[in-house]
């Protein structure tokens, strides 16, 4: 090492002794007897040639003033933390007082203060008064602070610096200097990086699920929102609560009063605040519970005090809501404090719930630019060591740099408590581990050495059947009660939520927006699988420069499908051409694809479709399943369902990463290979189904049906389309199959559909208002719609229409669908309004004009239609014509009022004065009044 | 101003907060009734009991959250037509609150009322 290293190495050390000692003074607490022995002797000594500088302390309480003493050279040192001067004078009068001056002739302070020391010349003077006659003290030369320390120690020799370095580099940071803030950079965040690459990150469009978030925080950085917590008590109820409860002659709750703890923000005392303040909340919950179920009405009633009783007897009602409102705030304050206070924690759920993703997001946009140090492991990575773990992770983060684990976790619990914060092991998706229950038993050992260290602390993320199955000793382990178990339940996702998650989405794949028909996307929002396929398929991440994104105008779920699956295949197929060295015969993706098909087969001809055991995949293919395993790309290893967690080699099974993936696999399977190979196997399956004794899901179904309706399938179409299967799920299906693959049997299915004006009709009118009209769907269009709608009564009016517009209702799942369809007609269509090719459209407008209507007949369709009219008066002229043959009535007086208010011909206003006074007789007064006005306004001149 | 995020609650951006005294002489109610009650109590769910999401931000959601419309966002479903303006908002008002509104606030006089009770306007 050369002499530069070694002083910065020592300047270094020096500064973070500082620091250490300026943290230690604000906590109250200054460790001198550490410092002393293992810091300022070894290196004074050194420094000052002392080689028999020892500790004064060794001589009991018979040295209070001098803290290091040298026989051989009568020399004293005094170590302190203070710069007064006060302390100097103190200690010199002390030092003769008790005559030490007679056996050390020689004085000299250490002062390590964070700031530097300036004395008077008035305390000089002072100093020089009390030692006169005594013993020599020169302040210039025998008061010694940092600087003067490190003046000295430069003006050494080389190796003596070298000496002093190593000195230093052992007792200030732990076994050898380390920079600890150095290594750790970066590392979390190139994790989080290694998960963007793989997708499993994707940070534009996480979506926050809120509480496990805000108790991350506070078990990531407790110091700060320790101060969160405090304000929600300051914000709390509980002062109304306890006025209501007081009305009602009820005992009162205790009060907290937290702001006393307002300024602890050390760690250490953290954690013996957030108790006290739980063991109070306590208390209120079980007070708050007495209202809430533990006492009767009558009791209640009798323990309120007479002059109240009578406001209790009017407002018990109020009294178990303020209990559970209590007991709920409690509850939720409980759970952060427990964060504060607990050094595990482990987030749990199942798979697909985006763990990876709140981990990611959590150490990229709060743990790193808060400066909370963290190192982040995958169960996946710690599963690919051969050794020992722990020995893993200190070589991965300090380099080699400290010997054991024990080292490298005092080291990283030292910086935490410089700075005041946690440091925290991230273990993410512990169940991704190859060999778990061997990896149980480590990790348990691991966590258990590592927690002897005061700031370490380990958040762990695993999927809830792993952890109850495989790491739950855990929760019977040495520090059970350290650890904070956090399953947070599904989220629902608003309109809102949903759209934003699309955008991101779309965003984050490179996915035109223009190029998705608006339905699609509509579609996409409320399938986030689907969407997740929709983007990996189509969006322009991961494709080469050249590749353009086709327009896609409808959703076709098994073409999506195909293309994920070709794409998550060459993935596999590209890791395993880089990992071997002679490239297969057959092909690396053909390979896997064989692995595929072993797990499928065994699944169809076994009836089960999950759980499949090992050996179904031939020990020669072991090698290639284990690429579709690596990344969970399409299969992944679960533990066997009721495994004993006991056993010691417990088996594990291989189940499809996505369900619906593996519905996709076994139909292409059963249609390819089975029907082709053996028909009637192929019908015993499908029968089996039929009657119950296989299991065959909605999603089998679905992708049977989507595949009978692919091109070159027709001879497949006409059997299945006669099965009861085909027919189950038709509906909604058909309108994912691609326009070109539709037929005439579609119209008759769907006719026949909207014609029994039940919950399927509802759907179906619902896919068909979003298609357009027949030159663009020559099959399944919204002419179709109209037809069926003519020929319907009012009932079945309200069944394909009004239940589409109702407020939460289908269509598009909005709160205000008229107004949004109004205003997307606006948007889309009335800029490039074509009177030919868009009058469906119109006419559908004279079936929507009573949507939102006022009782004066204005609606906001009427107010469009309008708009319409006056542009493009014939066509108008002609829709209203004939929407009066509709057979339903409802939208008849919007008709004869807009009638009334054209400017028709002769000949058309004969034609209808006609049908008027046809009508008039039987129509309702509502219908009536509108047909009279008609009649009042065309008579005269004109008519 | 004050802007509906949900049927039943409001985002009220205010340059300061009105004193109690103020709120209730602006709700025209007289003291000791059951109305200067009701008044008291929906002063203290907006001024009291509410976050402002300004000061939160501040203290604790800063480095995190480097933009304030992010914030808002992931923390009170902050509807779109706001979006491009909050940033400018957060750094023009004193007061950013969320808060769930009381039933008889929840209809367009009721909205208006709460308007003219914190002296302030209602987002078209």
């Amino acid at each position: 090492m050369t002499t530069k290293k070694a002083l910065d190495d020592i300047s270094n050390a020096l500064g973070l002794l500082k620091h250490q000692i300026s943290l230690e003074n604000a906590a109250g607490y200054f460790s001198t007897n550490k410092i002393l022995e293992n810091v300022l002797l070894p290196v004074l000594a050194k420094a000052y040639s002392l080689p028999h500088l020892r500790n004064a302390n060794e001589d009991g309480p018979t040295a209070p003033y001098v803290d290091l003493v040298d026989d051989e050279n009568n020399l004293a040192f005094q170590v302190t933390s203070e710069r007064k001067a006060s302390k100097i004078t103190d200690t010199l009068n002390g030092f003769i007082k008790s005559k030490i001056y007679q056996k050390y002739r020689t004085l000299r302070f250490v002062i390590f203060a964070p700031q530097a020391a300036n004395f008077t010349t008035a305390s000089r003077t002072k100093w020089r008064e009390i030692c006169k006659g005594k013993f020599k003290f020169t302040p210039d030369d025998d008061i010694i602070e940092f600087t003067d320390l490190f003046r000295k120690i430069s003006s050494l020799s080389g190796p003596k610096i070298c000496e002093i370095r190593d000195v230093l580099a052992q007792s200030i940071v732990g076994e050898e200097w380390i920079d600890v803030r150095a290594l750790l950079e970066g590392q979390a965040a190139a994790q989080v990086n290694r998960e963007k690459a793989t997708d499993k990150y994707i940070p534009d469009i996480f979506v926050e699920t809120t509480s496990t978030k805000a108790l991350s925080r506070v078990f990531w950085h407790p110091s700060l929102f320790f101060g969160e917590i405090l304000d929600s008590f300051a914000r709390s109820r509980l002062p109304a609560w306890n006025r209501f409860l007081d009305k009602c002659g009820l005992p009162l709750l205790p009060l907290i009063d937290t702001e006393k703890f307002r300024s602890v923000t050390l760690p250490e005392k953290l954690g013996s605040a957030a108790h006290q303040i739980e063991q109070e909340l306590m208390r209120m919950v079980t007070g708050a519970k007495k209202f809430n179920g533990e006492m009767e009405h009558d009791a209640l009633s009798l323990s309120a005090s007479p002059e109240k009783r009578d406001f209790y007897e009017k407002n018990s009602w109020q009294v178990g809501r303020v209990s559970r409102a209590i007991q709920e705030w409690a509850g939720g304050q409980i759970e952060k404090l427990h964060a504060i206070q607990r050094r595990v924690f482990i987030l749990t759920g199942k798979a697909g719930q985006g763990k990876t993703n709140l981990v990611c997001d959590f150490v990229e946009r709060f743990a790193v630019p808060h400066g909370v140090p963290c190192a982040y492991f995958t169960g996946l990575e710690l599963g690919r060591i051969s050794g020992d773990m722990g020995e893993h992770i200190q070589r991965t983060i300090f380099q080699g740099k400290t010997p054991t684990f024990q080292a490298a976790a005092k080291a990283l619990s030292n910086f935490a408590a410089e700075r005041k914060q946690p440091f925290v092991f991230v273990f993410e998706g512990l169940n991704e581990h190859s060999r778990i229950s061997k990896f149980a038993g480590e990790l348990e050992e691991l966590v258990s050495s590592a927690l002897k260290f005061p700031n370490i602390r380990f958040y762990f993320t695993c999927r809830s059947e792993y952890f109850d199955q495989r790491f739950g000793k855990l929760k019977k382990s040495s520090f059970k009660n350290e650890i904070l178990h956090v399953e947070p339940r599904q989220q629902y996702l608003g309109d809102f939520a949903r759209d934003r998650l699309l955008r991101g989405y779309f965003k984050y794949f490179g996915i035109d927006p223009d190029m998705v028909n608006e339905q699609v996307q509509n579609l996409l929002q409320q399938d986030t699988l689907l969407l997740r396929f929709f983007c990996d398929a189509y969006g322009k991440r991961g494709q080469p420069a050249e590749y353009q994104m086709p327009v896609i105008p409808h959703l076709h779920r098994a073409e999506i499908f195909d293309l994920y699956l070709t794409k998550k295949l060459d993935a596999a197929a590209d890791i395993k051409n880089r990992t071997v060295d002679e490239p297969s015969p057959v092909g690396s993706k053909n390979e896997l694809i064989a692995v595929i098909r072993s797990v499928i087969c065994y699944m169809v001809t076994n009836r089960k479709f999950s759980d499949v055991p090992f050996s179904a995949v031939p020990v020669a293919m072991h090698f290639d399943l284990a690429f579709l395993l690596g990344e969970e790309i399409l299969l992944r290893r679960d533990p066997a369902a009721g495994g004993d967690i006991s056993l010691a080699e417990p088996t594990d099974v291989l189940n499809f990463v996505y369900d619906e993936f593996r519905d996709f696999l076994i139909a292409k399977y059963l249609v390819k290979i089975l029907y082709q190979t053996s028909p009637d196997e192929f019908a015993t399956f499908v029968a089996a189904g039929e009657n119950g004794a296989v299991q065959i899901s909605e999603g089998m179904k679905r992708f049977l049906f989507y595949t009978s309706r692919l091109p070159g399938q027709l001879e497949f179409w006409k059997y299945y389309s006669k099965q009861p299967a085909y027919g189950e799920v038709f509906v909604p299906e058909i309108f994912f199959v691609a326009e070109e693959h539709l037929n005439a049997d579609d119209v008759v299915r769907v006719r026949t559909v909207l014609e029994k004006a039940d919950y399927n009709a509802t759907l179906v009118a619902q896919f068909l208002l979003r298609r357009g009209p027949k030159d663009r769907f020559p099959f399944l269009n919204l002419d179709l719609l109209i037809d069926t709608l003519a020929d319907g009564d009012d009932a079945r009016y309200d069944v394909l229409i009004r239940n589409n517009f109702l407020s939460y209702g289908h269509y598009q799942g909005r709160s205000q669908p008229t107004k949004e369809w109004v205003e997307e007609i606006e948007k889309y269509l009335i800029p490039r309004f074509h009177p030919g090719r868009h009058e469906p459209y119109v006419q559908l407008m004279t079936v929507l004009f009573p949507l939102d209507s006022e009782s004066d007949l204005e609606s906001p369709v009427v107010r469009l239609f309008r708009r319409i009219a006056a542009k493009f008066p014939a066509l108008a002229h002609k829709v209203l014509r004939q929407a009066l043959e509709f057979n339903f009535t409802v939208h008849r007086a919007f008709v004869w009022r807009l009638l009334a208010e054209q400017n028709l011909d002769a000949a058309m206003i004969t034609d209808l004065r006609s049908v008027a006074g046809a009508e008039l007789g039987a129509a309702s007064s509502e219908i009536a009044t509108e047909i009279r006005r008609f009649l009042h306004k065309t008579t005269g001149p004109r008519a | 101003m004050i802007y509906f995020t949900a049927s039943t609650a409001v985002l009220v951006f205010l340059k300061s907060q009105p004193t109690r005294e103020q709120f209730l002489r602006r709700a025209g109610v007289r003291k000791n009734t059951y109305a200067a009650e009701l008044m008291n109590d929906l002063y203290n769910d907006i001024f009291v009991h509410s976050r402002n999401l300004r000061e939160d931000y501040l203290k604790y959601y800063k480095i995190e959250y480097p933009k304030f419309s992010k914030f808002a966002d992931a923390f009170s479903s902050v509807p779109e037509s706001i979006m491009p303006r909050i940033d400018d908002y957060f750094q023009s008002y004193g007061f950013i609150i969320h808060f769930r509104v009381p039933g008889y606030l929840e209809e367009e006089t009721g909205a208006k009322k709460l308007a003219h009770l914190l002296n302030t306007k209602l987002a078209k």
